[in-house]
């Protein structure tokens, strides 16, 4: 299977860590904690990303999630445990929710977004601006192309490099570049008109 | 080349991806493009506002869902046995048992057609001339004036007749 041809994408924010080693040799053995462990280290980008790619559907995201960390449990044994699991685990998860996406193929209101608000400012109003600026930001998402979103995704919001993104999504970085300029341009125009279309 | 042109070294300058030629060229033409300048500005805090959505806050539960979900399904898989780790085996079973009967079924077989053919199949050899001499006068004058002789094979499937045709020449 094609999901199977690992990237070997090197990150060093994301890249294979020693405990990312030895966790997948424990868990191949059948080790249950060292497959928990491993959930709870890779979840954040998991959910995040298919959060995003999902247009903020939460529920979508942890289908998602949970169907993304099953075929890694399925796939565990053939993996290797100096691959990079992190690229796996994006590729992987751009599949899942670029096939959700082709299935759905609807907007998702922006009112199902489900997060607890967090306080990074002590000005309320200016806390309220970002808030508000992400949630614009959050519906612009929802208009892209599905390849575009998932580029800008992966490039912005993830920050990876736009070589990884492409071994990712299996395309080249021209057209990955092409993507995120398209998608930018998009956005901008989108947040300049008030977050409508 | 016109602004309309720079738009896009606008978006793609806001993560530098360009080649440095590229941007040793659009950053002559910002210099004396203020428009141009405010653009590459917004695409650069676009970007910026971006990767401050890295971190989602979402609510701990969610997470401690999907796990609690992943093991019970993880651990409902691991009770069912995989059936591919045996295939090499069971492969190889059927070849060594179809290997072993092979030679002894041909030889069987080869042994045992004759016998079954006799066994099975009652071939009578009719005189048909004295037949049809008897009963059909006019097909035995026809024998006589050099019509070949018919040998009819009844076997036990009634179906089954052999039929021989014998030139009196011969």
């Amino acid at each position: 299977m094609w999901e199977l041809a690992l990237a070997t994408i090197f990150d060093p924010s994301t890249g294979q860590s020693s405990t990312d080693v030895d966790l997948i040799r424990r868990a191949q053995t059948g080790d249950a904690a060292a497959f928990e462990q491993i959930m709870r280290l890779h979840e954040r980008r998991v959910l995040a990303t298919a959060l995003r790619l999902l247009n903020g559907n939460l529920a979508d995201a942890q289908d998602a999630a949970q169907t993304v960390f099953l075929r890694l449990h399925k796939h565990l044994r053939r993996i290797r445990a100096d691959d990079n699991l992190a690229g796996w685990l994006y590729r992987v998860t751009a599949n899942v929710c670029l096939d959700e996406m082709r299935r759905k193929s609807a907007l998702v209101p922006i009112e199902k977004v489900t997060m607890i608000p967090r306080a990074t400012t002590a000005d309320p109003e200016s806390e309220f601006s970002v808030a508000e600026r992400r949630a614009t930001l959050t519906a612009g998402l929802a208009i892209l192309a599905a390849r575009e979103r998932a580029a800008i995704v992966l490039r912005d919001i993830e920050g990876l490099e736009t070589y990884e993104v492409a071994r990712i999504l299996g395309i080249s970085e021209a057209t990955v570049r092409s993507h995120i300029c398209s998608a930018r341009s998009k956005l901008r125009k989108f947040v300049h008109a008030g977050g409508k279309t | 080349m016109t602004c309309e042109r720079y738009e896009r070294w606008a978006a793609l300058a806001a993560s530098g991806d360009f080649d440095s030629r590229e941007q040793a060229q659009f950053e002559a033409h910002l210099q004396g493009c203020p428009s141009c300048r405010i653009l590459a500005e917004e695409f650069a805090a676009l970007t910026s506002e971006l990767s401050g959505m890295k971190d989602p806050a979402i609510d701990p539960a969610v997470y401690a869902s999907i796990r609690r979900n992943v093991m019970e399904r993880r651990s409902s898989r691991r009770f069912r046995v995989p059936l591919w780790p045996l295939l090499p085996a069971a492969t190889a079973a059927v070849l060594a048992i179809l290997a072993l009967c092979w030679p002894t079924r041909l030889q069987h077989n080869i042994a045992s057609v004759p016998t079954q053919v006799s066994t099975r199949h009652t071939v009578k050899v009719i005189p048909a001339a004295r037949t049809v001499k008897k009963r059909q006068p006019g097909i035995a004058r026809k024998m006589e004036s050099g019509q070949p002789l018919v040998v009819k094979m009844l076997t036990d499937d009634p179906d089954v007749v052999i039929i021989w045709l014998v030139d009196k020449g011969d």
